[in-house]
């Protein structure tokens, strides 16, 4: 059974100057997973509303920098 | 009647009569007793002798209990044997700590203050306390690397932290902050909907070298929202946000959306 090779993280203790560098721990990674999934949720509905944008400017014919000067 | 060099023992005279010789070798035998006698005081074992005020008479000096040393005594006029002084008892038991006189002479401890403090004086002592007015003072410093860098063990009134040269895996990336890593919807980013992180816009082009400064005020502990101020170099990134928790603040971490850390500093700098 493979280990899964979880990302490192860095935790600096400011009172003792104290530096540890280790893996993430199961709560971590879990958390470190949730995130990661909706970042690419994010980018994937960021991605369609602009290629939604562009097919409709592409219909009406402007350009992105017309449009602004229409709404500017 | 000749005498001797050094001690001045009655010797016969060379044109004394053989007669009276017995007597004269009792005088000097006596002389000679008495002589020993005076330069040899030692009456015990560990006795030792001194030469006195008088010639060619010692004094017995007794030998001394156990641990003393021999000093010359208040008068200076002869050795004696006396307890030596005893040296101050170190009263130091954690780094950090000083020393200061906290009645006559007794030494007592000082423990260190905490990160910024100043040592001022208050009721007649030394004491380590926050300066008055607060100052700024770098609490920590370092470099940016894997997914997430927290810094812990925040307890001062203000953080100031500075990230420089930032350098992420992934291209055209923001980052993202979470306080005692909390991933609940508590982060208002300019008064926008509550989400479970506070995302920070950086420049997003295939560059990845980025500066950012975030003040956190964590004055008010009883405050439900903590302000967090942040300029960054992104196209418009001056932004004001809160973490609204009853809780007070004791670690933020500052994550990529996504890849890693490849490069960058930090610097903590607090206000107390």
């Amino acid at each position: 059974m493979t280990k899964t090779i979880k990302p490192m993280v860095r935790i600096h203790n400011v009172l003792t100057n104290e530096i540890v560098d280790r893996e993430m721990n199961d709560a971590e990674f879990a958390q470190y997973k949730v995130d990661q999934e909706e970042q690419a949720i994010a980018k994937s509905e960021a991605k369609a509303k602009e290629t939604a944008k562009a097919a409709i400017l592409d219909r009406i014919g402007l350009t992105a920098d017309e449009l602004k000067t229409i709404l500017g | 009647m000749a005498t001797t060099t050094n001690y001045g023992w009655t010797t016969p005279d060379d044109t004394a009569l053989v007669k009276d010789g017995a007597s004269a070798i009792r005088t000097l035998g006596t002389s000679v007793d008495t002589t020993t006698k005076n330069l040899n005081p030692e009456t015990t074992l560990g006795d030792i002798a001194y030469r006195s005020s008088t010639a060619n008479v010692n004094t017995r000096l007794p030998l001394g209990t156990a641990g003393q040393v021999l000093k010359v005594n208040s008068g200076a006029t002869a050795p004696e044997w006396a307890t030596d002084a005893t040296g101050m008892s170190n009263p130091m038991t954690t780094t950090g700590d000083t020393i200061y006189s906290s009645s006559g002479s007794t030494p007592a401890r000082l423990a260190i203050g905490s990160t910024g403090n100043v040592l001022t004086v208050a009721g007649g002592v030394p004491t380590w306390a926050a300066p008055a007015g607060g100052s700024w003072s770098q609490s920590a410093t370092g470099s940016l690397t894997g997914a997430t860098v927290t810094v812990s063990g925040l307890s001062a009134k203000r953080y100031f932290i500075i990230w420089d040269l930032i350098s992420i895996t992934a291209t055209a990336e923001d980052v993202t902050i979470r306080l005692n890593g909390d991933t609940g919807n508590n982060y208002y980013r300019n008064g926008f909907t509550a989400t479970s992180r506070m995302v920070v816009t950086l420049l997003n082009t295939a560059a990845s070298q980025y500066g950012l400064g975030i003040l956190i005020d964590l004055a008010d502990t009883a405050s439900q929202l903590k302000p967090i101020f942040q300029t960054g170099s992104s196209n418009n990134n001056a932004e004001g946000g809160t973490y609204k928790s009853t809780s007070a603040i004791t670690s933020l971490s500052f994550s990529p959306l996504s890849g890693t850390f490849d490069g960058g500093n930090y610097y903590v700098w607090s206000f107390a």
